[in-house]
């Protein structure tokens, strides 16, 4: 049993008492149901604690003796110095290969070795490059330190490391030097060949335990990562493709959190669905602001086609995130159920796919910017109406939320009399108070 | 199964010693085969001279108005060959983007004009921290000018070997004058 039921388990047992007091189960039935689960739940003792405290106590031992070296013992000779670079990298190689021999099966085992392992890299150059005055680039020292760290994720599958190395990428990407003051930066796109080398480790991590924290860690890094790849290519290629690209990766998390992890936990979504309604709502308000599609940039635009190396590239990644949400989307639409989930908010990378087009085309701010007030109208209504049929206060609110910011963003670029807003608000207002008595009402009907 | 394992290990855990080895040992033989050159440090803003556990050095040198290679971008690397000026400090000889015959030249950047030499920082004790940035500080203003750095180079690799302070190394600098603080 995977232990994310637990908490389930733990619901059920406890609603016995009354449902047998209420004449829903026999006797028999809720003993037969406590033994049963009683006897499975054992075996799974808790270990995420135990995990993540592993995980901690290596951190700040890695921490704690990073410190301890970058005191830089001015009586301690060069050798002397070099030597304890290399002590505790030679230690945590050791204590890796007992953890590969001896503990493989044990995640904390495997997590503390390779934070160890990890850390003692960094130290070690650091050390030696403190001793002897070596000058050097950080993001030279990030990007040897990552890639003598990524077969440690392999080998010790660990979801920390992995994090780690995710995270490592998107320090490399922001500090990397600028080849000019401003302009594009090709160096930015061998982020992604970095980020791939993470994939298939994330891939097994994910086939090994989907619902695991381990797993919740790692793709919540790669999203952040990913988030910085994006922003650290926008510069080539189609300058204001951004719009884009972005909404295409909203709509991504989204769909993952709807789709990939729909068994995440029986009471509560995924914290990507979460997430993923955060941004899609975020961006779907600015872009509905009419300003926000005011460029000067609409000129430099690449046309269809870009022919050469950074900018092609760049737009290949671009298209590549918008892409992947519109497939995974048509996908989910096709292959789930459309009662269980819903969808609305992924069509938002279709719709800013669209505006953008208009935009580019007419260069006039207003159709896109209606659209995506249409398209926020449409997913509030939709999300309200949903709420309300289902009998879900939360998501009835939500509906109502959205609308509600949908309003009182258009009072910021539009110049309504007081009285105009007034009753708008009112009518906002109302809605909230109808919306909440007919779900309750109907709540109270079934 | 965990033969292979074992095997793949043992590879990274010699990538991960060898890249700190080939440090030391490439830093080690400049040190010893490299020719020694004096850079005179430039007058520094004090404020901004001193970042927690290093100093920042800028150098004369790094004034030095060049003549960059054509098309030359910000930050573009080249090599730099030295000679010594009448006082007997290193000054930039040429600038080129092939690397030079011979093994007395450096690796730098050229920024506009000028060239950024790959040695900027000085790192010093937790302890003496403090210290040598009073000292730096006095010793560089603009009417008094007595810090300069040995650098040994060879190959294109510049090793920062020592830091003086009025003509002598920083840690004897300030047992001498441990009033600085």
């Amino acid at each position: 049993m995977r232990a994310a039921d637990r908490s389930g388990i733990r619901w059920l047992l406890s609603e016995l008492p009354e449902l047998v007091a209420g004449g829903v189960l026999s006797a028999e039935a809720a003993e037969a149901l406590k033994k049963h689960y009683s006897d499975t739940t054992p075996d799974t003792p808790p270990r995420v604690g135990f995990i993540l405290s592993a995980i901690l106590g290596s951190l700040l031992i890695g921490a704690g003796v990073v410190l301890l070296v970058a005191h830089n013992w001015e009586f301690l000779s060069r050798p002397v110095r070099c030597a304890i670079a290399f002590a505790p990298l030679a230690l945590t190689q050791v204590f890796s290969i007992f953890v590969l021999l001896r503990r493989n099966e044990s995640a904390p085992w495997r997590e503390s070795a390779a934070i160890l392992n990890v850390a003692a890299i960094g130290t070690a150059i650091a050390l030696v490059s403190q001793t002897y005055q070596i000058q050097g680039e950080f993001s030279r020292f990030i990007l040897v330190w990552m890639l003598l760290g990524i077969p440690i994720v392999y080998l010790l599958q660990t979801s920390a490391g992995l994090s780690a190395y995710l995270i490592g990428a998107a320090v490399w990407l922001t500090s990397s030097k600028v080849a000019d003051f401003s302009g594009p930066k090709p160096a930015a796109l061998w982020f992604w060949p970095l980020l791939f080398l993470g994939l298939p480790a994330f891939v097994a991590m994910l086939r090994r335990n989907r619902n695991g924290y381990g797993v919740l860690f790692a793709t919540t890094a790669l999203a952040i990562a990913a988030s910085f790849g994006l922003a650290g290519i926008d510069g080539m290629g189609a300058q204001s493709f951004w719009r884009c690209s972005f909404a295409g990766f909203w709509s991504l998390v989204y769909l993952v959190g709807v789709s990939s992890f729909k068994d995440w936990r029986p009471t509560r979504p995924h914290p990507f669905v979460g997430v993923g309604w955060i941004g899609i709502l975020s961006l779907t308000i600015f872009l509905s602001f009419k300003d926000s599609w005011r460029t000067h940039q609409w000129q430099n635009a690449v046309y269809l086609i870009p022919r050469h190396y950074p900018d092609a590239a760049a737009v290949a990644v671009q298209i590549a995130w918008v892409l992947a949400a519109l497939l995974l989307g048509a996908y989910t639409l096709w292959r789930e159920d459309r009662a269980r989930f819903n969808l609305a908010p992924a069509a938002f990378a279709p719709v800013v796919l669209i505006a953008w087009g208009i935009a580019k085309r007419t260069g006039n701010p207003l159709i896109p910017s209606l659209l995506l007030n249409l398209f926020g109208l449409g997913l509030g209504v939709f999300t309200l109406v949903r709420g309300v049929r289902a009998g879900r206060i939360f998501e009835a609110n939500l509906g109502m939320l959205i609308v509600a910011a949908l309003a009182l963003a258009r009072f910021f670029d539009s110049d309504f009399e007081f009285l105009v807003r007034g009753i708008a608000f009112i009518a906002v207002g109302l809605g909230f108070l109808v919306t909440n008595l007919v779900v309750f009402k109907r709540r109270a009907r079934a | 199964m965990k033969s292979w394992r074992l095997i793949v290990f043992a590879l990274v855990a010699f990538a991960q010693l060898a890249v700190p080895a080939s440090m030391i040992w490439k830093r080690e033989r400049t040190l010893r085969e490299g020719r020694v050159w004096k850079f005179r440090t430039a007058p520094v803003d004090p404020v901004d001279a001193f970042r927690g556990r290093y100093i920042a050095l800028e150098f004369e040198a790094e004034g030095q108005e060049i003549t960059p290679p054509p098309n030359a971008k910000f930050y573009q690397p080249v090599f730099v060959t030295l000679k010594n000026n009448a006082e007997g400090f290193a000054e930039i000889d040429q600038v080129s983007p092939a690397q030079p015959e011979g093994d007395e030249f450096v690796e730098a950047q050229v920024v506009g004009k000028t060239i950024s030499l790959p040695f900027d920082k000085y790192w010093v004790t937790e302890r003496d921290a403090p210290a040598a940035e009073a000292a730096y500080r006095a010793q560089t203003r603009r009417e008094k000018r007595n810090a300069f750095v040995t650098v040994r180079v060879f190959r294109g690799d510049a090793a920062l070997e020592q830091l003086y302070l009025d003509g002598v190394p920083l840690g004897e600098y300030l047992r001498a004058n441990p009033a600085t603080k």
